[in-house]
């Protein structure tokens, strides 16, 4: 059986780019649940509002790097310094357009980071990553 | 004497000129008194033929001599052949007259030409016969004219022996009538001797050796030397102290008043005395002149050092030729021979085009010419070849040297090996063009570029423009989100396109000139009125400066900077700008200050590079372009901009406008 995840969170500043990754990951029917935002900040008070219960927490993120205001490093420095209890077991995988070999060295070299992927989201794609990381 | 040598003082000197004024004189002389004497035998005056009433009278003969010397005595410039033999007959005849004359005293007579002309009736012995002693003069006066105008050395010499000749007989004729030395108690030699015929012929004779470069007297007497002031200064002495104290003796003697004995004693006691203070006197004022001399040789010993340790130095570090005025090297250092690798004996008797290296025009030269030619100094670099081929550039300069007439005589070259910074130079030239290429390359591929994208990008927006308008119906909610998010992908691309245009004609197209500031915010602030109305923007102008700039890249600046002003204000308060210029010490430092959302420390150079965003553009509407045009904008002005920002309290942006090196540019 294919494995299926609760919630996924979108972060990437640009709203198509949110709107296209949202319906791909619906139609793969991975997740019961596509959360998009669009800055790291939303993020943080996305994670921190979960407890309340309103909101599930994400089991996996999507990361974008190039960011206005708080860029997706920024916001793993932030990330970081959150409670154990609201991290969990969340697995966090960047998703950018950057082909700067150098991000993807210093995404792997982070311990927490789980993944470094090219835009677009494909089905192929998530259910790998599903597949391997969860 | 146009110049005074150290050593020329005010002494008697004997110039060219002087002599041909004696010359004139005495030639006048000659004919006065031969045609006076002749005169006075033909009319039996006396008083012409002898100067003293007892005298001997010159003879008619000898008045003929002279006559016939005179002739030969006056100058000529040109030397005619006709003449020639002519004067060489002259020169026979007066031998001939003396040879018979003599042959005459010696009873070798054949015939006599004693009065073939006139009747002598004043002469007891032997009248109208002219004294041995004259006659002798008239043969070596015959040989001295010969000697004169022969080309053969030992005939010249011997020319001027006879002229001596007849000085020394003259002199003792004239002394011994002097003397008072009675007609009878003279040697059978001078007997009849006229006192005008010993005084011609000294004169003539005299002439002769001082005219004669060849005579010893000529060079002591023409020359400005010690020698020749020494021999000027004692020559009264030696010609008057024995003449008279002679004739004070004689006439002592003759009166009883001294003995023959003590009149000697005399002559050689006051003679060493006076020679001795006379000397002394002469040679404490040559002393003086070899002491000035002496020193003056010190000092040329030391200009010349002077000169020679310069003239090392300038070897040291130059590439120094002289040339004659036609440009003929006579001279080049060690240097010249290195660089230009020929030997000196190579160069030397060339002209420059030896080293020619063909680079140069005519014109170029031609004008080096000119220059120099007109006395001035040329200088400038010269690209020349040595003897291998190789190139050398040479930073030249080239000092004419005149004469003391102003006329040029010699050329000097200085040169210095510029090669090295030549090639730089010319490396750098070259880079430089190749980047001027290069810019213009990567202009006109920008220009092409988003030129052309425009036009598949219009496509798209027409076209979706179609769908999402008179398809509407056919869509659901995700397809017209995804036409929605495609419309305005395109529309954004079409703006970036449009900036990076924009950016790309900043340095194009533009004149410098004279930008009043005021206006340009006024201007500005009609543009951006429907914003500022709209805002409630309030923006507070000082005096600001005209200066020089291109008025429509600084227009953007100050639009870029106002609408970004505007652009991030803070919600809930109404704007403020200030805008504001100082003079500083290169420019105008002007800023534009605002009360909006500010700029965190971290990003204060990421604003001015181009693409880079800080805000979500749902929020804030922008290319990414705007502070990188205002930075290119700034920098083509030759001057900096930079922020000075707090979050959430508001930003200053600073930049400067030179007024100088931007204009340097143009």
């Amino acid at each position: 059986m294919r494995k299926k995840v609760n919630c996924i969170l979108l972060i990437d500043d640009d709203e198509p780019t949110n709107f296209l990754h949202k319906i791909i990951i619906e139609d793969s029917g991975v997740a019961d649940k596509v959360v998009a935002v669009q800055s790291g900040y939303e993020a943080l008070e996305y994670l921190e509002l979960k407890e309340n219960g309103k909101y599930p927490q994400p089991d996996l993120i999507f990361l974008d790097i190039n960011m206005p205001a708080m860029n997706g490093w920024e916001f793993l420095e932030e990330y970081n310094k959150l409670d154990e209890g609201i991290k969990g077991k969340i697995v966090v995988v960047m998703l950018t357009t950057s082909i700067n070999p150098d991000d993807k060295k210093k995404a792997l070299n982070k311990g927490y980071i789980n993944g470094f992927l090219s835009k677009p989201l494909s089905k192929d794609m998530l259910e790998k990553l599903i597949e391997k990381e969860l | 004497m146009q110049n005074k040598s150290p050593y020329s003082n005010s002494g008697v000197v004997f110039t060219k000129f002087d002599l041909l004024k004696i010359e004139i004189v005495i030639i006048s002389f000659c004919f006065l008194i031969a045609i006076a004497v002749i005169v006075g035998w033909y009319f039996d005056i006396h008083e012409l033929l002898s100067l003293t009433p007892k005298g001997a009278t010159m003879k008619f003969n000898t008045a003929l001599i002279f006559l016939l010397s005179g002739i030969l005595l006056i100058p000529r410039k040109k030397k005619r052949k006709g003449f020639l033999i002519l004067s060489r007959l002259t020169a026979f005849i007066l031998i001939l007259i003396g040879i018979i004359t003599l042959s005459e005293y010696l009873g070798w007579i054949f015939f006599s030409i004693d009065n073939i002309f006139v009747e002598d009736l004043f002469s007891k012995s032997n009248p109208g016969r002219m004294s041995p002693a004259t006659a002798i003069c008239s043969i070596l006066l015959g040989f001295g004219f010969l000697g004169n105008q022969s080309s053969n050395g030992i005939l010249r010499k011997m020319g001027l022996f006879s002229f001596k000749l007849i000085a020394l007989l003259s002199l003792l004729s004239i002394i011994s009538f002097i003397l008072l030395i009675p007609l009878a108690n003279k040697t059978s030699l001078f007997q009849t001797m006229a006192i005008h015929t010993s005084a011609l012929f000294l004169l003539i004779s005299s002439l002769q050796i001082l005219k004669n470069p060849n005579s010893a007297i000529h060079q002591v007497l023409i020359k400005d030397f010690a020698g020749s002031k020494l021999t000027l200064k004692i020559l009264p002495l030696i010609v008057l102290f024995p003449i008279i104290s002679s004739y004070l003796i004689i006439v002592g003697i003759h009166q009883n008043i001294i003995t023959i004995e003590f009149g000697l004693v005399a002559n050689a006691a006051v003679f060493i005395p006076l020679s001795i203070i006379y000397l002394t006197y002469i040679a404490m004022g040559l002393n003086k002149t070899d002491e000035e001399r002496q020193q003056l040789e010190i000092k040329l010993r030391e200009g010349n050092r002077y000169l020679k340790r310069f003239k090392q130095g300038v070897d040291q570090v130059a590439i120094v030729a002289l040339t004659d005025k036609r440009g003929v090297i006579t001279y080049v250092n060690d240097t010249f021979c290195k660089i230009s690798q020929y030997e000196k004996e190579e160069l030397i008797g060339k002209t420059h085009s030896i080293v020619n290296a063909g680079y140069h025009d005519k014109k170029f030269f031609a004008n080096l010419w000119k220059t120099i030619s007109s006395g001035e100094i040329w200088v400038d670099e010269i690209k020349n070849k040595a003897k291998d081929g190789s190139f050398y550039w040479v930073l030249t300069a080239i000092v004419p040297f005149k004469n003391e007439e102003g006329d040029i005589t010699e050329f000097m070259a200085l040169r210095q090996d510029v090669t090295e910074r030549k090639k730089t130079e010319e490396l750098r030239l070259a880079h430089l063009l190749k980047l001027e290429y290069k810019n213009k390359e990567l202009e006109q591929f920008a220009y092409v570029a988003s030129h052309d994208l425009q036009e598949p990008l219009r496509t798209i927006i027409n076209f979706t423009d179609l769908l999402s308008k008179k398809k509407k119906d056919h869509f659901d909610e995700v397809s017209l989100k995804s036409l929605q998010f495609i419309q305005e992908a395109t529309v954004r691309m079409s703006q970036l396109i449009n900036s990076l245009l924009d950016y790309n004609r900043i340095d194009n197209d533009n004149n410098l000139t004279l930008v009043d500031c005021n206006e340009l915010i006024h201007e500005i602030e009609i543009e951006l009125s429907k914003e500022i109305i709209d805002t409630e923007t309030t923006i507070i102008v000082q005096k600001l400066p005209t200066i020089t700039g291109y008025e429509p890249p600084l227009k953007m600046l100050f639009q870029n900077l106002i609408s970004n002003a505007i652009k991030f204000r803070k919600e809930g308060i109404k704007p403020l700008i200030r805008i504001s210029a100082i003079q500083n010490d290169i420019g105008w430092l002007f800023s534009i200050k605002d009360n909006g959302i500010g700029i965190s420390t971290k990003h204060y150079e990421k604003i001015f590079v181009i693409f880079q965003q800080l805000h979500n553009k749902n929020k804030y509407e922008g290319s990414g372009i705007g502070l990188s045009h205002c930075r290119k904008i700034v920098d083509l002005h030759g001057g900096k901009i930079w922020v000075d920002s707090k979050l959430n309290e508001g930003s200053i942006f600073n930049f400067t406008i030179s007024t100088q090196s931007h204009e340097k540019k143009s």
